[in-house]
């Protein structure tokens, strides 16, 4: 080697910044019981980095462990079906970790007729119930079974939110529908995480049904519709929707049908009372929500009032051409400085129709948008994704039923905002960690957790505008659940709620008071 | 968005009243569901099949003849005795249909013809029209369940006693734990089941469950009465489930990946247990245990032409696999996923195995071709595989001939024939044009873009008719007409799979017509002559070199209640064996194997160009 060299090369590596390695491990517990969950997935990603540094799972224990990983932030991810997913950013030289996972909340029970016989194959679903106190349905596989032959059913993996049960049957011999546990005062789940709900039993009225039959005046002018997915030009005979709803519970779809081309229909099975219903078409197709209507055509509705005492033969219903709405988007109090140009909304029918009756819309920033070929029905102006960066501001409702506005709706809509907070009555070197659940359209998106600084503050920044829920808990002390048992384990008493549109929202928490005991 | 598994319909999630669509409905949506495996946004397109199939239900029965009939009879389980209640029951004639979230007859259309079991099993169908009809029985519980009888009804008939025996499906319930002991949830659990098609015994996916946080899992409606395989395969979930995979470039620090497991404990189908289960039957007790090994991934390149926008890839384990079989094949969730406008893929959480990965270009426009495709097999071992390079070619243009064999009909058929290639290990694309509508005899057609794959060729015969009272559109192939010769290349495909790339670009596919075909009445009887209704009755094909060539060309038919079964003016001139059994035939190895042993001591049917032969045979005792 040439003289100089060593020298060379020991000035070279001393020049040379040393990667620190480093050791990233940690437990992971059922929030409600502390038991170490097994199998729990674990990401580990290097912040700015795709790829993760490791992907790991507990082991019996519990734990995870992963060595030599290059000096950094890191952000874990964690998961566990049946659990609602955490996600956490270390603090550098982060030592073992314990994370505790809130377990996602289960209702169950039994469906059964009034003879006490058991029903199987009914479809118990649970649905929304929004600030507004509308009901609408889920597109969440967690909230709807099929009750099994013993007539038990079971839904898993409820995320946080409140909630209002439902069960439906339809066929040849009876259809039904019926809120739990009536339909005039349906009881509503405020699900905070891990309650598992039993004996929701539904009993279904199984007394006479009757026949409801009649015809729709399908217009001369919509006698014919395109053929789905056929050639240009191609024409078939047209068919509408009908679905007959409960008067006091819009909701709940008791039977749909599609008419015959000359617009008669009939339902085999419904039993007494008073109903709602709704012609809707030309149908092109249908949609797990419903009949497709021919939404690039023109379409007609129709409503009348039935009453079900004894078969109703010959109803003769008239539609009617469809509501007209002009929507704009326009600038609020709330910052919107992250939102895109245009606004992209959803149209929600809030009475079930036997239709789907969801229209997408698109608001660029201060047009009037005019919105043709809509229902004679109240529909919910929301975000058209949960993913969305803007969000509608408020629970901006369209009641169309009996006519449409003139003038233009106007929408308001919020960019990301920030929460910001300060812990109380905290335990002198306590450490504490606030988790921020998402609730409503987002619910089941990943818990985040934050540790609490020195001073007793923390902020969560870049939040989707919605509805979050916050809990504290003393780390290496306890659960954010009060852990009293299977059946209340949950957040129930200690999360929470706070509504995050645009901006930054403030607020401050009490400090557990003892270890295991959230503060109410 | 990672993968977009989470979307498609499995049909072990298919709710239960889609059970109730006749079952070309249904085949329709299966192939419909994996097609939103490769589309996203496709459960409109499944959606349209579906009120499609509600719609193209026959017309009213109108001028049916004067005197109808009526049927009576009961729903009964084959194994048990028991009267199956619920049952639905209806003759070829009834209008019936998929309406109001339950298959039944067509609201506001009379009910002849179709009727509910009741408790005893009990039905009754009036207003059948007289004439041969077909009965057909579906069960309450299982998917295609269902059951036939053949029956002549004479003008003001009650025929009585008319006995539909069918298996209710089983239920299978177990738990799946890993190599500790440890529960393991979101494992799938398949049925396998092995059946002729396209001339090889091959194995198909049917419905089956999946296990919970506990591991358990249970399978409600598990096929009775044939042999089935058990498989537990390991589902990918979120992230897992990207084409574009983050996970760790160290194997090392990757979560472990599960083989396949085939019940009870062996790595392949060989090895795993055949089992059968009676009607009805509550089995417990089919526990799994799932193995770590080390997580692969595969990288590589599509290499897709520069105008390609975007490319949807689909990965799925050789077989048993997902596949598109006239006869039990079935789709659910295939792995697929988006690359989002790249070419490049990273697809991990793999165990070793052998996979088949395909790719094609998401097409722009509700009817847009398919323009680039690609279809490779993939090994995995012990290692990563990267920097593989996948060729995308042009789906090929198929041109599509049809003659006759020999001198062209005097009178030639009016209807269109229709020709389609159907996938053998997948569910169709959207976006593929595998099918020719030829107006004439002779004539040509052209399939626009037919993927590099291997497929089973069918043949829709033209139509003449009305064959069934009432209906307004003809049902049945013009009478004398059959398929005598299918060839692509210097391939015959009649019976095999058609493997398109194996032959040059400009290779058409020739379809050759009789029309001479002749009339064969079986008539079976028991050891004392008496005749044997309901049995199934087969025509075998003298010189069918095997058992799949058998599977692939035997005429299949049902004695009506005087033991007799008539195939009129549907057989090619030719030698056959005629055979009869009292089992249910579904195309399994050890179904054809029955018949290809009683072929040899059956006695031979000649059918002379337009002729009538009739022959009387025994039932074979199994």
């Amino acid at each position: 080697m040439h003289p100089y060299g060593c020298l060379l090369l020991m000035l070279a590596l001393i020049a040379t910044p040393i990667a620190l390695a480093v050791t990233i491990e940690g437990q992971v517990l059922r929030d409600d019981t502390g038991a170490a969950l097994v199998s729990a997935d674990v990401r580990v990603a290097r912040q700015g980095e795709r790829l993760l540094a490791a992907h790991l799972e507990t082991d019996r224990d519990g734990r995870f462990r992963a060595e030599d990983l290059p000096e950094g932030r890191y952000v874990l991810t964690i998961g566990k079906p049946s659990f609602q997913d955490v996600a956490l950013e270390l603090p550098v030289d982060a030592g073992p970790i314990q994370v505790r996972l809130i377990r996602l909340a289960s209702i169950s029970g039994t469906v059964r007729a009034r003879d006490g016989s058991l029903l199987a194959n009914a479809r118990v679903y649970a649905m929304e119930r929004t600030r507004s106190g509308s009901i609408r349905e889920l597109n969440m596989a967690a909230a709807s079974a099929f009750s099994k032959a013993d007539g038990s059913y079971q839904l898993r993996g409820l995320p946080p939110g409140n909630y209002v049960l439902a069960m439906g049957m339809q066929g040849n011999n009876r259809s039904m529908g019926a809120m739990y546990p009536d339909n005039r005062s349906p009881r509503i789940f405020e699900l905070k995480g891990g309650e598992v709900i039993d004996r929701c039993d539904f009993v279904a009225e199984t007394g006479e049904v009757f026949k409801v039959s009649g015809k729709v005046a399908i217009p001369e002018h919509l006698a014919k519709t395109r053929v789905p997915s056929g050639p240009p030009g191609a024409t078939m005979d047209a068919r509408f929707s009908v679905g007959l709803a409960p008067v006091d519970q819009p909701m709940l779809q008791v039977a749909w049908t599609r008419t015959e081309p000359d617009g008669s229909f009939e339902f085999p099975a419904v039993p007494w009372g008073s109903y709602e219903l709704f012609a809707a078409g030309p149908v092109i197709g249908f949609s797990f929500r419903g009949s497709m209507l021919a939404g690039d055509g023109a379409l007609a509705f129709g409503r009348m009032p039935v009453q079900v005492t004894a078969d109703v033969r010959d109803l003769a219903v008239q539609v009617q051409p469809p509501r007209t709405v002009r929507l704009q988007w326009i600038p609020g109090r709330a910052s919107i400085a992250d939102c895109p140009k245009t606004l992209a909304v959803r149209l929600t029918a809030l009475e079930a129709r036997g239709s789907d009756l969801t229209r997408l819309v698109s608001l660029p920033l201060g047009d009037v948008v005019t919105v043709e070929n809509l229902a004679p029905t109240r529909y919910q102006v929301e975000t058209a994704s949960a993913a969305a960066v803007c969000s509608v501001l408020g629970a901006a409702e369209l009641n169309l039923r009996n006519g449409q506005p003139d003038e233009p709706v106007t929408v308001e809509a919020a960019g990301h905002g920030s929460l910001a907070g300060e812990v109380l009555d905290r335990l002198p070197g306590g450490i504490y960690e606030v988790a921020l659940l998402p609730l409503g359209v987002a619910a089941g998106e990943a818990m985040t957790l934050q540790t609490v600084d020195a001073q007793g503050k923390f902020r969560f920044a870049k939040l989707r505008p919605g509805r979050y829920g916050v809990a504290i808990r003393l780390q290496h002390g306890g659960g954010y659940s009060e852990g009293v048992g299977e059946r209340t384990a949950g957040l129930v008493s200690s999360i929470t709620e706070v509504e995050v549109l645009g901006g930054n929202v403030e607020m401050l928490l009490h400090a557990p008071v003892a270890e295991g005991t959230a503060n109410r | 968005m990672s993968g977009s598994c989470r979307m498609f319909l499995h049909l072990h999630a298919i709710p239960r009243w889609l059970t109730w669509l006749r079952r070309p409905a249904l085949e329709q949506l299966q192939t419909a569901s994996l097609g939103m495996a490769a589309v996203p946004g496709m459960a409109a397109a499944l959606c349209l099949l579906l009120v499609g199939q509600a719609i193209a239900q026959p017309s009213p029965a109108a001028g049916l003849a004067a005197q109808p009939g009526v049927i009576e009879g009961r729903v009964m389980d084959a194994d048990t005795g028991e009267p199956i209640a619920e049952a639905t029951v209806w003759v070829d004639t009834a209008k019936v249909g998929f309406f109001g979230g339950k298959f039944g007859v067509t609201p506001g259309q009379p009910s002849d013809g179709f009727a509910e079991s009741g408790e005893d099993g009990a039905f009754t169908l009036r207003g059948v029209p007289p004439g041969k009809r077909s009965i057909t029985a579906m069960a309450p519980k299982g998917i295609f369940n269902e059951a036939r009888l053949s029956r002549q009804v004479g003008p003001g008939q009650t025929l009585g006693d008319c006995v539909v025996r069918m298996r209710n499906p089983a239920s299978v319930r177990g738990r799946v734990v890993d190599e500790k002991g440890e529960p393991l949830a979101g494992v799938q659990i398949h049925l396998v089941v092995e059946e002729y098609h396209a001339g090889k015994v091959r194995q198909y996916l049917r419905p089956g469950g999946m296990s919970d946080e506990n591991g358990e899992y249970q399978i409600e409606s598990a096929v009775a009465g044939r042999a089935v395989r058990l498989m537990a395969e390991r589902v990918a979930r979120g992230a897992e489930a990207s084409a574009d995979s983050n996970a760790p470039i160290d194997p090392k620090l990757r979560r472990p990946a599960f083989s396949r497991v085939f019940y009870p404990d062996a790595p392949d189908l060989q090895g795993a247990t055949v089992l059968k289960f009676r009607s009805g039957e509550e089995r417990g007790g089919v526990d799994f245990v799932m193995r770590r090994e080390p997580s692969r991934c595969i990288a590589g390149k599509l290499l897709a032409p520069t105008e390609v926008k975007g490319i949807r890839v689909m990965l799925q384990h050789a077989e048993p696999a997902y596949g598109s079989t006239r006869r039990g094949g079935s789709f659910g969730m295939t792995w697929s996923a988006s690359l989002d406008g790249r070419r490049e893929f990273r697809i991990c959480q793999l165990a070793a195995g052998r996979y088949r990965l395909r790719a094609h270009d998401t097409a722009e426009g509700r009817n847009a071709a398919i323009s680039a495709y690609a279809a490779e097999w993939i090994t995995i071992t012990d290692r990563d595989l990267s920097d593989l390079e996948i060729p995308m070619v042009a789906p090929w243009k198929l041109s599509t001939e049809l003659e006759w064999a020999a001198a062209a009909p005097e009178a030639p058929p009016t209807q269109p024939t229709m020709v389609a290639l159907e996938p053998l290990d997948r569910a169709f694309f959207m976006g593929e044009q595998r099918n020719a509508r030829i107006e004439a005899i002779p004539g040509r057609g052209e399939m626009g873009a037919v993927l590099v794959d291997e497929y089973s060729v069918s043949v829709r015969l033209p139509r003449s008719g009305p064959s069934a009272p009432g209906s307004g559109a003809p049902t049945s192939p013009a009478p004398g007409l059959y398929v005598k010769e299918i060839r692509y290349g210097d391939a015959a495909v009649l019976a095999q799979a058609m493997r398109v790339g194996m032959q040059p670009a400009d290779t058409a596919l020739k379809v050759r017509l009789g029309h001479d075909a002749g009339t064969v009445t079986v008539r079976v009887t028991d050891q004392k002559r008496n005749p044997v209704s309901d049995a199934q009755v087969f025509l075998l094909p003298s010189d069918a070199a095997d058992e799949g060539a058998l599977a692939e060309t035997l005429l299949r038919g049902q004695t009506d209640q005087y033991g007799s079964v008539t195939w009129q003016r549907e057989v090619a001139p030719g030698s056959y064996r005629a055979v009869a059994i009292l089992t249910n035939f579904d195309y399994s190895p050890e179904a054809v194997r029955i018949l290809w042993q009683a072929r040899d001591r059956a006695p031979e049917v000649r059918v002379a160009p337009n002729g009538n032969a009739e022959v009387g045979v025994q039932v074979v005792q199994q």
